[in-house]
């Protein structure tokens, strides 16, 4: 027996490995709770890693940038060459500053216009896979981040916390197709739900078909979900979609905002005032519909 | 001890790289699947049960850094180690073609596991076809990554002796 346990000891281990990966799979696909022993280490000990590749990256960006605009006077002589590379590179760091001055003030204002606490984060990565819509951040437990709590930027909602360690955060983003946000059309106060597509837009969907809706209408929080705070922008109505006898409409929207330019977030308590009790009591699953 | 530092540091770099390059590299729709292209080396040279740990050790770390369902990978990355690791046995699997060819087969088995997912399993509402097109896009870039990762690896990690053909 031994004999044989040893001669098909890669065999044996693979499948036991495989029984392994279908009962995590199975438990978090079916169950309400997620079941995930590793998540956090791993989370804990790959964001800073990740944050440190993301700063150098963006200073060796920097740099190849200057480089590439100092081409042009490569005739000119070389005290001159090296002025203009000095100066460059510092006119280069004052528009950084003075472009991320103009985010963080943007970020404070959102801010001081939202009930509860919040937390400022810098998104340090994107999803593993292109079939998920997820992002890090570099806050955790420890800065007060939570499981459930709504992320937001000066133009909209971005999304909401799925996961966390005591010094990271991973975010559910509102184009994911799991994701769902209560949400109103803020000229007709018609409601219904936003939902993500892998498309790269969202959808809001669940509307009466009497309601009014237009192309160009936008699309806030309703603040009902006990996540967002009420009146969030969460994008444009872009097309409408109404079925002939449907008791329902949807209308596709173009997020508020633009997820490949996101660098800075709010994470934002939920307004203690506009949380209805089966909201607070919620737990996001692993693959049910949540909201973000 | 040496090749388990070194995996696990491929796999920290492979899982850093995946969730950082798509936003520095604005023109790729999708980020190489590296972890992947880990497990076919594994498949390839490490008959042992520490490949299937690492195997699936590989598919955790993909699932905590995708919106995936925890398990969705590991189940991905153990099957392509298993049947890596059956082709591997069977054929002579040691130039750089072949090891291309074992990538594209872990990329077809990740592609049927993840399809057949949310063809049956999932709750999400998600279009096949952007799905097919999204692993197609990443398989192909792992494809093209191949050859230059199991360089870096074959210089760096010293490869076990190979039992047999007819031990299994």
């Amino acid at each position: 027996m031994l004999t044989l346990l040893r001669r098909y000891s890669v065999l044996f281990s693979t499948g036991t490995l495989l029984l392994l990966s279908l009962a995590l799979l199975v438990t978090n696909t079916r169950g309400t709770r997620r079941i995930d022993p590793l998540g956090v280490v791993f989370l804990e000990v790959i964001t800073p890693i990740s944050h440190l590749l993301t700063t150098v990256s963006s200073a060796m960006g920097n740099t190849w940038r200057a480089y590439v605009d100092l081409v042009g006077v490569r005739q000119e002589r070389e005290w001159l060459r090296r002025r203009v590379r000095e100066l460059e590179t510092q006119a280069q760091r004052a528009s950084a500053v003075e472009s991320q001055n103009v985010r963080l003030q943007a970020l404070l204002d959102l801010r001081e216009g939202l009930p509860g606490q919040s937390v400022a984060a810098r998104l340090t990565g994107v999803d593993a896979s292109g079939l998920f819509r997820t992002a890090t951040i570099n806050k955790g437990e420890s800065d007060g981040v939570a499981k459930g709590m709504a992320v937001v930027a000066p133009l909209g909602v971005v999304g909401k916390v799925v996961s966390t360690s005591p010094n990271a955060g991973r975010v559910l983003l509102l184009e994911d197709p799991s994701s769902g946000v209560d949400a109103l059309v803020q000229r007709s106060r018609a409601r219904g739900i936003v939902e993500g597509s892998l498309n790269g837009g969202c959808q809001l969907k669940y509307v009466k078909h009497r309601e009014d809706l237009r192309v160009g209408d936008l699309v806030v929080t309703s603040g009902l979900d006990g996540i967002f705070p009420k009146g969030v922008p969460v994008g444009t109505i872009v097309r409408l979609a109404r079925e002939e006898g449907g008791l329902f409409q949807t209308a596709e929207l173009e997020p508020a905002v633009d997820f490949n330019k996101l660098e800075e977030v709010l994470v934002v308590e939920a307004p203690e005032n506009e949380v209805p009790p089966e909201a607070s009591r919620a737990e996001p699953s692993g693959n049910g519909r949540h909201g973000g | 001890m040496r090749p388990l530092l070194i995996f696990a540091l491929a796999g920290v770099l492979a899982v850093v790289v995946q969730t950082t390059l798509v936003q520095r590299l604005g023109f790729l729709p999708a980020a190489p699947d590296l972890i992947l292209v880990l497990t076919v080396y594994l498949g390839l040279h490490y008959h042992s049960p520490a490949g299937a740990v690492g195997a699936f050790l590989l598919g955790y770390l993909l699932d905590t850094f995708s919106g995936a369902v925890p398990g969705l990978y590991c189940l991905t990355m153990t099957l392509v180690f298993g049947v890596v690791y059956l082709v591997s046995k069977r054929l002579w699997m040691e130039n750089p073609m072949s090891n291309i060819a074992a990538v594209a087969l872990g990329s077809a088995v990740k592609v049927v596991t993840v399809v057949l997912y949310f063809a049956v399993a999932s709750a999400r509402t998600v279009s096949l076809v952007v799905v097919l097109r999204t692993l197609g896009i990443e398989a192909l870039l792992a494809l093209v990554c191949a050859p230059a990762v199991f360089s870096a690896l074959d210089s760096y990690v010293p490869r076990p002796v190979r039992s047999s053909h007819a031990a299994e």
